[in-house]
């Protein structure tokens, strides 16, 4: 698990095997979910989205996002998160090898406003400290 | 006199409050997890974790929920940049000279169904930069509370707020605050 802080945000990312335990390498095949959770830090809420990317070249890349068109990245939005419980978002990958070849995963962007009609906050800003978020997964 | 404007929507009415050339924002929360309907107070501020840390500590006595029917429980974490959070007691570590983040609460109630009664929370990376976001620090509180933190609560956001507002301006916007969460009924004056 790599975490950061992301401008008022504890963001946490990590990779699950099926049996939801944490991992950071698993068989050809078997199941794995790229899992991000944020945490508000702050007691206003706010709306996020959250872009993660497989930055490896497409054939060097030992897994894909499963269901995601691109296969390489994914965008979550989170609205009107209120600390300091934390929010998770998972997405599956599709561990295709070839084996004991190393991929990353970025928790590339991160865009906030406060929630809902707050002065100044319809726009989305980047956060620019604390991202990327980088993580290293092995297919074995 | 202070003038206030009111935005009502789906978390709350964000507010707010101008004196002069002062600006503070504020958010009554409408939260089902927050059942007082407390309120949120923010503010451009700069860096200043021992400040921060001191209010929290001289506030508490005026805000410390009986543990009747329940427990209270005070939490204060400084975050690193790498996310690491150390938590710490009344008085702030070495750790914080280079934390991220400062996060202080005070719980009450019981297991299942504990509340935030007290937070203040700084985000000292923000504070550092040249234009200080509006969200860099704030405190929530109980609307109860707001008379008896009214001087300590003026003193910290004149001293830490980026855009520099003196503490009689500080002192109208909270006070104009005050009035409207006693008689939130009343005509407002609307800012601009």
């Amino acid at each position: 698990m790599v975490t950061a802080i992301v401008y008022n945000f504890r963001v946490e990312a990590d990779v699950l095997d099926g049996a939801t335990n944490v991992v950071t390498a698993a068989n050809q095949g078997a199941s794995a979910v790229h899992r991000v959770r944020v945490t508000n830090l702050t007691t206003i809420p706010y709306d996020l989205e959250l872009d993660q990317v497989l930055p490896d070249p497409l054939n060097q890349r030992p897994f894909s996002y499963s269901h995601q068109a691109s296969a390489g990245a994914w965008t979550t939005t989170i609205t009107a998160l209120m600390g300091p419980k934390y929010l998770p978002r998972t997405e599956s990958l599709d561990l295709h090898g070839p084996p004991m070849a190393h991929g990353r995963i970025q928790t590339l962007k991160v865009r906030y406003r406060t929630a809902t009609n707050a002065p100044g906050g319809a726009l989305f800003t980047a956060a620019s400290t604390g991202v990327p978020i980088n993580l290293t997964f092995t297919v074995t | 006199m202070a003038t206030l404007a009111s935005q009502p929507s789906a978390v709350g009415d964000w507010l707010t409050l101008e004196e002069g050339a002062a600006t503070l924002r504020a958010l009554t929360h409408d939260d089902m997890a927050l059942p007082e309907n407390p309120l949120t107070i923010y503010w451009p501020a700069k860096r200043d974790a021992r400040r921060f840390a001191q209010f929290f500590n001289d506030a508490l006595p005026r805000v410390r929920e009986p543990t009747t029917g329940g427990r209270r429980l005070e939490r204060r974490v400084a975050y690193q940049d790498d996310g690491t959070a150390f938590p710490f007691g009344s008085q702030l570590p070495p750790t914080a000279a280079d934390a991220a983040f400062l996060r202080m609460e005070h719980l009450a109630g019981r297991p299942d169904s504990e509340r935030f009664v007290f937070v203040v929370w700084c985000n000292l990376a923000a504070g550092n930069r040249v234009t200080v976001p509006d969200d860099a620090a704030g405190v929530l509180l109980q609307a109860r509370h707001l008379t008896a933190l009214l001087p300590s609560l003026s003193d910290l956001i004149s001293q830490t707020s980026a855009n520099q507002p003196s503490l009689s301006e500080v002192q109208a916007m909270l006070t104009e605050l005050d009035n409207h969460l006693s008689d939130p009924g009343a005509p407002q004056v609307q800012a601009g």
